[in-house]
């Protein structure tokens, strides 16, 4: 490879962004590379005993009244096929794709948050790991992936196997929560001088929306599990209808995350279409700009179309029309999609690899999921549809033909990128048409079932139904397809060895990641690339393109440990030196601490739980001491001399503030929207006891309002140099904090009812104490700034200054969510009456 | 005999040839936008084929660019326009028929004469009937008879999980939740028997969880109503029947009620005329003598996990109850 950088500085890259090699290299790695593979080939683990499950299941229903599996074994079966599958396989696959080429296709040397990025795969994995123990005993999720209350209440399903769904997602939950703001963080901080908004390939618009998706949707799943895993544990009754619940917050909670989430597992991969397409077409995509806003604008209108799954469930008609016609306006933005890639290829000189096959491939799978999608969005006609192998067919063409598909020719295209060589084309053509072939076979039959009225989720059928024949080429095409599936990993594993040599760039590809070595160096770029259109590589042939102006060597080395540009929003233009981490262990022991604490919760064993607690604080403890390094305040690039890290919305950390605030937010609006949810549903008095008192109230919240004032303006003084100012006011909000605390305890001792008396007291214990949690954090976070942050900050350090605006930043949201929840627990019951 | 062979299920119970009801306009809409879903995936196939397949000049190179060769790009974001134009268009339309037909399908066109009050079980149904006149009101489980071209309307309940009621050729689902009561509504339009199943999750056995619904002429249902609101015939003394009812109130009268006996059960299904249904077990097996002598002695081999326990009854006392239940018509 030409290189403009002499052999020292290469060297002196080598060293600063290498990972060690052996067992403690690899726990300590935060390359995104590394963490990309390692996703990409825990994800196909998962792919694979989903399928083993799915093959068993098949088996079972090849003919009427088989008795292969046990009623009990079925429904295991097909449980944890569903949460392997959709939680396991299909988000955690596309993170793998986007950890992997996110930087590469951005210009920059890592994430904005490598060592976040490390803790978002060891969670996911000890998830999987917590997840798929519960083999061990026999008793894995048997309520299926939806998991619908009552069944999954302890009085029907009394085992263990619910507690490993609801805890197992609460960590994937905390794994996908961290893994989306390092993504958002990433594309708003960390992109190459000059990759603007409108330069992004579509793979990072629909992996970016995906993780603004998941920062809103995935508080509403981690509400609702979180209370069935009181429900279960304590007898609280949030779900309970004798008791004032209802089993409906479930599936509102539920599928308002789960609709969004289907747009997780999909966009990315869209996105995936939208890049490879026009490699193999020799062209830029059709209407980037449309496509862009159509992946966009899909990530947005998911949030409103969860009743669609709730249709049957007795909502009144006028509901069902709205939620009916937005879940028809979604087919608009996948209509774009469609239509530009059919004129993508129409225009363009297609290049039948085995990457472009699955593309296109996947055009058709894509609308044939679309139309039966459209078609259970009609209300009367989804009242017959739903819960029947129609629906089943559906899903799956949306997880095998929208994700599965593009992920397989997605790695045919990239495999070469991570590993240096090729796939095997030939293998490669049989690979794709036993899949194609398969999936159809197995896949459109299953919509005659479910016109035939064959419901989803039985172990078996009678012979009489006449769906005995349907379901046998059912199974056969399974088996098809997974001989397809075996057919890639054989692939895989002879090419690692045998392949092609690939070179930098075998498909010729416009994009940013193909200037680098294949597989790319541990630095990504030697100098970092300055991005002057949308396709870099492309730039002498493409006639619209400007000529020439992107800089891919040549441009900036910055070689003073591990560093890469953070740049503005809009046009990534350089506002700051970033200095990453090195690697770490904490984000491996952190994330053994926070499995830990869920087998504790599980078993239950209060000890366990407790001692992963404390270990999960220690770690946190140890990860934020200030990392060794240079401490300059500014340093001199091309661009001009650049602050280090930068100050607030120029900081990364700033915006991992402001997004772990979007997050926390929504999990509090959730909360109060169940606390409302149950007042109109509830058949008992609300609130029990009637309307709280007020008076001690009114106190906490003028103590919160205080303490803003007072941190803000300590801050503020803090800023034109008086510390001790800053220092005093932050004692003093700490005092406040606590001073709430107390209070708040006092108003417990008075209080009649206890969070099992019924649904009103677990809400009312669940939200106050959930905001008391958040105080007492705050607290720490005060303390912990009191004596290092502040005093780092007074020295001029740039790390101290982010940490005292992140802690204001953190309490003024405390105290902001104080005033929803005294709002609507205090005052809206004196209005209701 | 097999287990689940019964001589109901001769045809797949399909919603995409209904017998009345709301199952008519849902067909009717099933219909359109199956036509219309086939349609979409055929042209844009058919046009992916002829992209992929369409010959093509050889390279469009435009040599007067910068010296160098480059690409002849056609912008082709007409196709979006366009695919867009006919897109909003075809929803348009099927947004209509949707919602000209949401009300068909979750109400009666005129108030039912007949309430079918569902309570559903894990696994089984009860169903209690209402007539515009109380006393003609009776319980019975599993399987019951509607008046041709009658509307019926349906009230669910549900003590414990979540259950769906389904009778595709009827009606479409309408979900049993614990807390409300949820109403909907079907009617026959031609005799027959139709077949239904719950259809949500609910456990162990919700592949054997279904109902039976025989629709025959108003004057046949009349004498069917007629005979359920009947108490049971006591049998005559002495004979196997009587025995068999002696051992029936003291084994299974605890949950199962035969009205007019000493069998006060309400646990499990009400057997008052179970030798008139066709089905045992919520359409598990064909009504017979054998099939239910198997069910009595072992329950949890028919359908592992019914909270039917094995009561262990010695040979004769099954014979016995056997022959007295086959005196409940």
């Amino acid at each position: 490879m030409a290189t403009t950088v002499d052999a020292p500085t290469v060297a002196t890259l080598q060293t600063s962004w290498e990972t060690r090699r052996g067992l403690r290299g690899a726990i300590r790695s935060v390359d995104h590379k590394t963490i990309g593979i390692r996703y990409l080939v825990t994800s196909f683990v998962f792919l694979i005993l989903g399928g083993l499950e799915a093959s068993a299941m098949r088996a079972q229903l090849s003919q009427p009244n088989l008795h292969l599996l046990s009623p009990e074994q079925y429904n295991q079966l097909f449980s944890v096929h569903g949460v392997t599958m959709i939680f396991l396989y299909a988000a955690p696959v596309l993170s793998g794709f986007s950890n992997y080429i996110w930087p590469l296709m951005l210009g920059s040397r890592d994430m904005a948050f490598p060592r976040l990025n490390a803790l978002s795969y060891w969670l996911f994995l000890g998830a999987g790991i917590f997840i798929y123990s519960s083999v061990l005993i026999g008793q894995m999720p048997n309520a299926g992936w939806f998991d619908y209350v009552p069944y999954a209440e302890r009085a029907f399903d009394p085992g263990r196997n619910v507690d490993f769904y609801a805890l197992g997602l609460l960590l994937l939950g905390v794994s996908t929560t961290v893994g989306s703001a390092n993504f958002i963080v990433t594309l708003f901080k960390t992109r190459a001088p000059g990759m603007s908004l409108n330069r992004l390939p579509i793979v990072v618009w629909g992996t970016l929306t995906a993780s603004f998706a998941n920062l809103f949707a995935i508080p509403s799943l981690s509400a609702a599990l979180i209370f069935l895993y009181l429900d279960r544990r304590f007898g609280t009754h949030f779900y309970d209808a004798s008791a004032g619940g209802h089993p409906l917050l479930w599936q509102h909670l539920f599928w308002v995350f789960g609709h969004p989430w289907v747009y997780v597992i999909v966009l990315p991969a869209m996105g995936i279409v939208s890049d490879v397409i026009p490699t193999f077409t020799r062209r830029p995509l059709v209407g980037y700009t449309f496509v862009a806003l159509a992946t966009v604008s899909t990530g947005i209108l998911g949030f409103g179309v969860w009743v669609h799954h709730m249709f049957a469930t007795g909502l009144p008609p006028l509901g069902m029309s709205f939620f009916s016609g937005v879940s028809m306006i979604i087919t608009i933005p996948s209509a774009v999609g469609v239509f530009a890639w059919l004129a993508t290829i129409w225009y363009g000189r297609p290049w039948f690899t085995t990457s472009f096959m699955f593309m296109a491939g996947f055009i058709v799978l894509f609308v044939i999921g679309g139309v039966s999608g459209v078609m259970t969005a009609a209300v009367p006609f989804d009242l017959q549809l739903t819960d029947t192998y129609f629906v089943v067919a559906h899903i799956h063409y949306v997880l095998a033909g929208i994700n599965v598909f593009p992920v397989i020719g997605g790695l045919y295209y990239w495999f070469p990128k991570m590993t240096g060589r090729m796939l095997d084309e030939r293998l490669g053509k049989w690979n794709f048409w036993v899949m194609f072939i398969g999936v159809n076979v197995a896949f459109l039959p299953m919509h005659l079932l479910g016109l035939l009225g064959m419901p989803r989720r039985i172990y078996t059928y009678d012979a009489g139904l006449g769906w005995g024949t349907t379901n046998l080429i059912v199974t056969i095409g399974a088996y098809l397809f997974a001989v397809g599936v075996l057919l890639f990993i054989i692939n895989v594993l002879v090419s690692l060895r045998r392949g092609v040599i690939a070179g930098d760039n075998p498909w010729d590809a416009g994009t940013l990641e193909w200037s680098t070595s294949s597989p790319p160096p541990p630095y990504n770029f030697a100098t970092i690339p300055i991005v002057g259109s949308r396709h870099p590589l492309w730039e002498d042939r493409l006639p619209t393109e400007g000529s020439g102006s992107s800089i891919i060597r040549g441009g900036p080395v910055l070689d003073q440990g591990r560093e890469t540009f953070g740049t503005s929003i809009l046009d990534a233009e350089p506002t700051s030196v970033m200095q990453m981490p090195v690697d770490s262990s904490w984000p491996f022991a952190l994330a053994v601490a926070l499995t830990v604490v869920c087998y504790g919760l599980l078993l239950p064993s209060n000890a366990l739980a407790g001692i992963g607690v404390v270990a999960a604080a220690a770690c946190i403890i140890g990860w934020l001491e200030p990392m060794p390094g240079s401490i300059a305040a500014r340093i001199d690039t091309v661009f001009g001399a650049l602050p280090v890290n930068g100050q607030g919305r120029h900081a990364a950390a700033w915006w991992g503030m402001v997004c772990v605030i979007a997050t926390e937010a929504s999990f509090f609006a959730y909360l109060l929207a169940s606390y409302f949810y149950l007042a109109s549903m509830s058949s008992n008095p609300w609130p029990t006891g009637g309307p709280p008192a007020l008076k001690l109230v009114i106190i906490n919240t003028a103590i919160l309002l205080v303490s803003s004032l007072v941190l803000e303006t300590g801050r503020k003084k803090g800023e034109r140099g008086q510390s001790g100012a800053l220092r005093i006011s932050i004692a003093i909000t700490a005092l406040l904090g606590i001073s709430f605390l107390l209070l708040q305890a006092l108003e417990y001792s008075h209080k009649t009812f206890t969070p099992t008396t019924d649904a009103y007291g677990s809400l009312f214990y669940a939200i106050t104490g959930f905001h008391g949690a958040h105080v007492f954090v705050g607290v720490i976070m005060l303390v912990t700034l009191f004596f290092r942050g502040s005093r780092a900050a007074a020295r001029g350090s740039g790390s101290g200054w982010l940490s005292v605006a992140n802690v204001t930043m953190y309490w003024h949201f405390v105290d902001v969510v104080w005033l929803f929840v005294f709002t609507s627990l205090y005052l809206s019951p004196y209005m209701a009456r | 005999m097999q287990i689940g062979q019964t001589r109901l299920d001769t045809h797949a119970p399909s919603f995409m040839h209904p017998a009345g009801g709301p199952a008519g306009s849902q067909a009717a809409l099933g219909w359109e936008l199956t036509a219309a879903a086939v349609a979409t995936v055929i042209i844009i196939s058919v046009i992916l084929i002829v992209a992929l397949a369409k010959r093509r000049r050889p390279a469009e190179i435009d040599e007067s660019g910068h010296g160098s060769a480059r690409w002849k790009i056609k912008s082709g974001v007409n196709w979006i326009y366009t695919g867009l134009a006919i897109t909003v268009v075809v929803l348009i339309v099927t947004f209509g028929l949707t919602v000209a037909s949401i009300n068909a399908s979750t109400h009666a066109p005129n108030t039912p004469p007949i309430t079918l009050n569902i309570t559903a079980h894990q696994w089984w149904w009860e169903a209690d009937i209402s007539d515009s006149v109380p006393s003609h009101s009776f319980t019975t489980a599993n399987e019951i008879h509607v008046p041709v071209g009658v509307p019926i309307l349906v009230r669910v309940q549900s003590p414990d999980v979540i259950h769906s009621f389904w009778i595709p050729e009827l009606g479409g689902k309408i979900d049993v939740v614990p807390g409300q009561i949820n109403e909907s509504w079907i009617r026959a339009d031609r005799a027959g028997v139709y077949r239904g199943q719950c259809a949500e999750y609910c456990g162990l056995q919700h592949a054997h969880m279904a109902f039976t619904v025989v629709a025959e002429p108003p004057a046949e249902y009349e004498a069917w109503a007629a005979a359920q609101r009947e108490e049971a015939s006591t049998p005559d003394s002495n004979t196997t029947a009587a025995a068999g009812e002696a051992v029936f109130t003291r084994s299974c009268g605890g949950c199962h009620a035969v009205r007019g006996s000493g069998a006060l059960g309400r646990i499990g299904p009400d057997l008052t005329h179970v030798a008139g249904r066709l089905t045992i077990a919520a359409g598990l097996i064909d009504n017979s003598p054998t099939a239910l002598a198997k069910w009595i002695q072992n329950p949890q081999a028919m359908k592992p996990g019914v909270y039917m326990p094995t009561v262990g009854l010695a040979q004769t006392e099954v014979d016995e109850v056997v022959a007295y239940l086959e005196t409940l018509h």
